[in-house]
């Protein structure tokens, strides 16, 4: 652009220039004849009136040459009687006759002056003739003045525009070239400045400050705000690109994207480990049954995409890495004909729907057996069978017996369900440990008496406990009840506690101690397999034994629940024929008494 | 090389076709195995009803192979390219069979109503055999020679164990001779998994073939790790190679 501007404006002022001195030239040109014209005509007009007398004339003429050459010009006089006799020629060599000269024509037809200019091929320049008659003779004055003496002036004119010329367009040039830099300068700025940022490169700022023009500012500020939108924009993508790699590489549940052939194109880490395919997708596509070895989900698929089915939902049991799982998958059409699926591992959901409704099953099932006795019991005795006053007291005292075992199941499902639902304040009572035990034994003696059972407490530190007195007091009374229930004749149930302290307090300030409940049993025992299960509710080692009317099957549920309120477990140990400990922790400040 | 698009369209074609083919393999030897650990008996029949397909899926391709050739007569690494997976489509419709053989064992032992006892280095082979597959597979897709030859070198350590396994199951025979109709078929099982490791191998040296042009022979040293590394570059050496202790999908 600098190139074209500059070469562009030289014409120009070359082209003005030209015409300027060509104008100026023939302007001087034109001066310069009239001047030689007339100062012609005037010596003529001297020598015409002044003189008749040929010999003064012939001197005349002389000192007129002698004059001029003096000053250099080589002015030729010529005197010619009209008869054709040539009088006086100041370049006496060539004295042929003049009387053909255009000139002398002339003054011979009119007897007025005449001129001419020719061309002189012995001299190689213009020459200025003039010719005239001398007044009352014969003779005629002809004047050879050179035309090239004046052309030198004009000469000397042309070198002076031409130099004014040549240094105008130096001048020019300078300037022009400081504009165009001027104006150039920020335009390639600004051009670098996209160069980069269209290669990729961090935007750089131009600084508007310090542009001259006002147009090469508006533009450089625009280019600013341009690149302030731009990096904005990739700031933000950027963030969202990062956000979305590391929401889909963590994701704990494997993502494939597959397109129309069923071919996959993405799988994330977590889908790799799944399916124990460590193939990168975008080098080496391959079928989604690789992964799956299952055909529906690529029909699905398929059928997704080409619009045949509007069937987001499928369920499968797939075969990973992880074993057999059952999987909800999800599948999202994306752009370009393509479906991403996730795999959502509900194996512990189905799981848990599983134990929810074993649980209102057992529940059910334990509720109307006891109801089967009694409403049997009450059909015998409205029937009038029964004949006896003993018999009739048998039955009641047989309907009593269930309708306890139901008030007791009733009431250990309220527990339990008090226990998962309703929070309750968790430290709210402050009680002495082995006051609340021997309040425990006391109400169980009676009961543990007719089983031939023998309770202990054994001696443990006296502590003081702030928890919920109610619920510490259930859960030392089913260990013991347990002990009891599983005991055989003339065995011992033996209670104990320790406590310790835990250096990281959790979130409140109380110094929270690590309190284990230890109830020692010198029972049947309970087999490897069972110990891991003796927790569940409605579980019983024995089946034979569940109808036996104590027990509800919900005792050591309830233990657990409670230990897990205070963010404590239970444990067993057992070995079969020997006895069992069965050990319940509780997280509670407790507080030691000397 | 063939340039034109419709043969190399046709070529990926049968290459989606093969990995379909060895995935349906590789499913029905898991399949089939794990209907004998868990006694499951409708396990074993979708087996043995699953086998058509893989069938006809393997006379497709074959045909496929033999049209692509008779049209557009490839040359050098094309025909070698259509030549392997024409020998590769055999071996792996002989393991789906032996897949159905498992599957057909299974049912015996689950119809002879007794119950045995599937000892460990039994196990140890199976998860071996589907650990190869696996990798033949995912050497397959890949184009990573080094997993084929790792997959050459498990067969040889099944062989190993295959022998010991035998004399564990002559024993049980013989202390327990009342099992014996069902660990008849507890060694006819072992067999079908030792050849099923066979036409493993063989899949794997097709495929060295195919990206190599080179036959392994028996009598050839394999190449360690370290050489294969500095022979294939990029395109192989996954992470996983060599973690042999990588046999979780079978022990669930």
């Amino acid at each position: 652009m600098r190139k074209k501007i500059t070469m562009i404006v030289i014409i120009v002022l070359v082209i003005a220039i030209l015409a300027t001195s060509i104008i100026a030239i023939s302007e001087a040109r034109k001066m310069n004849r009239k001047t030689t014209r007339n100062h012609v005509i005037a010596i003529t007009n001297w020598l015409t009136t002044e003189h008749s007398q040929s010999s003064d004339l012939i001197h005349d003429a002389k000192m007129l040459i002698d004059h001029h050459v003096a000053r250099d010009i080589p002015l030729r006089v010529t005197l010619i009687r009209t008869a054709g006799e040539v009088i006086y020629d100041s370049e006496a060599e060539d004295l042929e006759s003049h009387l053909t000269r255009p000139e002398v024509q002339k003054v011979l037809k009119t007897g007025q002056p005449a001129e001419e200019i020719r061309y002189s091929k012995t001299l190689e320049y213009d020459l200025y003739y003039y010719a005239a008659l001398i007044v009352d003779s014969d003779i005629i004055v002809r004047i050879a003045y050179p035309l090239s003496l004046e052309d030198d002036t004009v000469r000397s004119v042309r070198t002076h525009v031409l130099l004014i010329g040549l240094i105008s367009i130096l001048l020019m040039g300078a300037v022009l070239a400081f504009a165009i830099q001027k104006i150039s300068q920020p335009l390639e700025t600004i051009t670098e400045s996209f160069e980069r940022l269209a290669g990729g490169i961090t935007a750089t700022r131009i600084e508007e400050s310090h542009q001259v023009y006002p147009e090469v500012r508006r533009l450089s500020a625009s280019y600013n705000r341009m690149a302030d939108t731009l990096e904005e924009q990739q700031a933000s993508l950027k963030q969202k690109q990062s956000f979305l790699d590391a929401l889909i590489g963590n994701l704990a549940s494997p993502i494939v994207v597959i397109d129309e052939r069923a071919d996959v194109i993405f799988i994330n880490e977590r889908g790799m480990q799944t399916f124990r395919r460590f193939i990168d997708p975008v080098k080496h596509p391959y079928p989604l049954f690789l992964l799956t070895h299952d055909e529906e989900i690529s029909e699905r698929a398929i059928a997704l995409i080409s619009g045949q089915t509007q069937d987001r939902e499928l369920v499968k049991t797939l075969t990973t890495s992880e074993g057999t799982r059952s999987y909800h998958l999800t599948l999202s059409p994306l752009h370009e004909r393509r479906v991403a699926i996730l795999f959502h591992d509900r194996t512990a959901e189905a799981e848990a729907a599983l134990l929810r409704s074993d649980f209102v099953a057992n529940v059910t099932h334990e509720l109307r057996t006891p109801l089967t006795s009694i409403r049997g019991m009450i059909d015998t005795l409205r029937s009038g069978r029964v004949m006896s006053q003993e018999q009739a007291d048998r039955f009641l005292q047989l309907m009593e017996v269930e309708s306890e075992r139901l008030e007791r199941l009733v009431s250990d499902l309220l527990i339990l369900s008090d226990i998962e639902q309703s929070p309750i304040k968790l430290n709210e009572d402050y009680f002495d440990l082995t006051e609340l035990a021997n309040e425990v034994i006391t109400q169980l003696e009676p009961y543990a008496s007719e089983e031939s059972v023998t309770l202990k407490l054994s001696q443990s530190d006296r502590f003081h406990v702030s928890a919920n007195r109610d619920r510490v007091k259930q859960l030392i009374m089913n260990l013991l009840d347990n002990g009891i229930k599983y005991n055989r004749p003339g065995g011992t149930v033996t209670l104990s506690w320790s406590a310790f302290d835990i250096r990281e307090t959790s979130d409140d300030r109380q110094n929270l101690s690590r309190l284990t409940f230890s109830v020692e049993d010198d029972g049947v025992g309970i087999s490897e397999s069972d110990q891991s299960r003796i927790f569940e509710r409605f579980y019983r080692v024995d089946r034979s034994r569940s109808q036996e009317p104590r027990g509800t099957g919900l005792g050591l549920a309830i233990v657990k629940h409670i230990a897990l309120l205070y963010n404590g477990d239970v444990s067993v140990q057992s070995r079969l024929g020997i006895g069992t400990i069965i050990h319940a922790s509780l997280l509670v400040p407790v507080e030691k008494q000397e | 090389m063939v340039n034109r698009p419709e043969f190399q369209e046709d070529l990926a074609a049968i290459h989606r076709d093969m990995i379909h083919l060895g995935s349906m393999a590789e499913a029905a030897i898991n399949k089939a195995m794990q209907a004998l650990r868990e006694n499951n008996a409708v396990l074993a029949h979708e087996v043995i009803q699953g086998d058509d397909a893989i069938d006809n899926l393997e006379r497709e391709i074959t045909q496929e192979c033999v049209r692509l050739i008779a049209r557009q007569q490839p040359r050098a690494s094309d025909l070698r390219d259509i030549t392997a997976n024409m020998k590769l489509v055999t071996d792996l419709e002989r393991i789906a069979d032996h897949a159905e053989d498992i599957a057909g064992n299974t049912l015996a032992i689950i119809d002879s109503g007794l119950t045995i006892e599937i000892p460990s280095d039994f196990l140890m082979v199976n998860d071996l055999v589907t650990h190869m597959l696996h990798e033949a597979l995912d050497a397959y897709v890949s184009r990573d020679l080094s997993l084929a030859y790792h997959v050459i070198r498990t067969r040889n350590r099944i062989g190993f164990v295959g022998q010991g396994l035998s004399k564990l199951i002559v024993d049980t025979m013989l202390d327990q001779p009342r099992l014996i109709p069902a660990l008849v078929q507890l060694i006819l099982v072992a067999n079908h998994l030792q050849r099923a490791a066979d036409h493993t191998q063989n899949v794997a040296e097709w495929i060295v073939y195919h990206l190599r042009g080179t036959y392994v022979s028996e009598l050839d040293e394999l190449p360690s790790e370290d050489e294969l590394d500095r022979r294939t570059d990029s395109e192989s050496a996954p992470s996983y190679l060599g973690d042999d202790s990588d046999t979780s999908e079978t022990e669930e």
